[in-house]
């Protein structure tokens, strides 16, 4: 009973909480009956595919939750800019940012160690609810554009979802291999300068600064690559990514404050003559520029998308549970 | 031009649509589970998709023309619906409503057919 198990907790991620358990309790039993019907008619138990054929005749997951009136909204302006199968997600990105923004001006005016307006946090806000809108209507346009509905919310080659598929095995590979030269890379700057900052290694060096981050992020990358090499052996583990990804990018996130804090980054070389320290002002606000403001908003990003995974498999696992458990 | 058959099946559906709601009220009478309601109406020559049926279900029990109770028939819980004493007057006053426009559709439909095997021969 796994796939209806997933079948309909794809169908409660589209229905109103409201009523949402009970539908589902219905269904369940409505497609129990049905499922237990053809396995009397055949004289056999289903094989999965003909579980997943009878369930997807059924319709697909947006289907069914619209017939029941439907999902859990749309941004309309005029005209739907975020669709049904966007916008949960959407909502979820957009609260998870304002939620981790809050905390951060929360931290910073409750430490002191900044005077933090109410303005600033409320233009923060305001920024993030524009680039997050406009980054979901560009991809629901796209989408569109391109011939339907995005294949991992509503399709019916989609279903089970995605995050409830076993990892597969090149992804995993692929992945590690990219994560190993990263890696290496990464390993390999204290000794070799040039592979991060060029020729202008002739002119500058690293602060003492760097070991206060370089060994935290070398293991973050550690953990990347233990994590694809797992999934290369265990696929069926697909939490495993979710997971270890939510907690990498809330330690890079924990990161930035100090990596601000440990400025400068980089200082003139004792005989990089004298325009060294220009050089290495460039190179300090360049670290800045990417490390800080750069990667801030990327694991912002990643921790929502990451964090919005890791509910949807708690929320399998609940459900799951309780199903076990009656 | 409208798509023929697209528009036949929009008026089909159309047409379906109240059809579906008397046969369920009338079908409750007798208490029924959503599965075993779906093939009582199949077997009267009524199919109906289930996408369609338990929406309607919920959607007759909160206008309280339906009753629903959880119980458990053969180990497992089911939600079983029964008319309501609301639901049976307002089924007489469907079925009544049906009757005349269904005379009234025959009468109509009567002379058409007369005249249309006058134009025949």
């Amino acid at each position: 009973m796994r796939l209806l198990t997933v079948y309909l907790d794809a169908v409660g991620n589209y229905l109103h909480v409201r009523g949402r358990r009970d539908i589902l309790r219905e269904l369940e039993e409505n497609l129990q009956s049905r499922i237990e019907d053809k396995e009397e008619e055949l004289g056999r138990p289903l094989t999965e595919r003909e579980q997943q054929a009878l369930l997807l005749a059924h319709g697909t997951p947006l289907e069914v939750a619209a017939r029941y009136g439907g999902h859990q909204g749309t941004l309309t302006f005029g005209r739907q800019l975020i669709g049904p199968e966007f916008f949960p997600m959407y909502r979820m990105v957009l609260v998870a940012n304002w939620i981790i923004s809050a905390m951060i001006h929360g931290g910073l005016a409750l430490s002191r160690v900044q005077v933090e307006e109410p303005k600033a946090f409320f233009l923060t806000v305001v920024i993030q609810f524009a680039v997050i809108t406009a980054i979901f209507c560009v991809v629901d346009l796209l989408q569109r554009r391109s011939g339907g509905v995005p294949p991992a919310l509503g399709d019916n080659h989609q279903f089970p979802p995605t995050y409830l598929r076993d990892v597969p095995r090149w992804q995993s590979l692929n992945g590690f291999l990219a994560w190993l030269v990263l890696t290496a890379w990464w390993a390999l700057i204290p000794s070799y300068p040039m592979l991060l900052i060029g020729t202008a290694a002739n002119f500058i060096q690293f602060s003492p600064a760097w070991d206060r981050f370089y060994w935290p992020i070398l293991l973050l990358l550690v953990a990347g690559l233990v994590q694809r090499a797992t999934n290369f052996f265990r696929p069926e583990w697909n939490w495993l990514p979710p997971v270890t990804r939510l907690g990498i990018n809330v330690i890079g996130l924990l990161l930035i404050y100090p990596i601000h804090l440990s400025a400068p980054y980089f200082t003139a070389a004792s005989l990089g003559g004298p325009g060294a320290p220009a050089i290495a002002r460039v190179f300090d606000a360049l670290t800045w520029w990417v490390a800080v403001a750069g990667f801030s908003f990327f694991f912002l990003t990643q921790i929502a998308l990451n964090g919005w995974m890791c509910v949807c498999h708690a929320r399998f696992l609940q459900r799951q549970r309780k199903e076990q458990a009656s | 031009m409208p798509d023929a058959p697209d528009s036949f099946e929009n008026l089909r559906l159309e047409l379906r649509r109240g059809c579906l709601v008397v046969a369920a009220l009338a079908q409750l009478r007798v208490e029924h589970y959503g599965y075993t309601l779906r093939k009582a109406l199949a077997d009267h020559g009524l199919d109906i998709d289930e996408n369609t049926l338990y929406p309607l279900l919920r959607r007759l029990e909160t206008q309280g023309l339906l009753e629903s109770e959880w119980r458990e028939e053969n180990k497992r819980n089911k939600r079983f619906y029964r008319l309501s004493a609301d639901g049976e007057r307002t089924l007489q006053l469907l079925l009544e409503e049906w009757r005349g426009i269904n005379g009234a559709l025959d009468r109509i439909i009567a002379p058409a057919r007369s005249l249309q095997g006058a134009g025949r021969r």
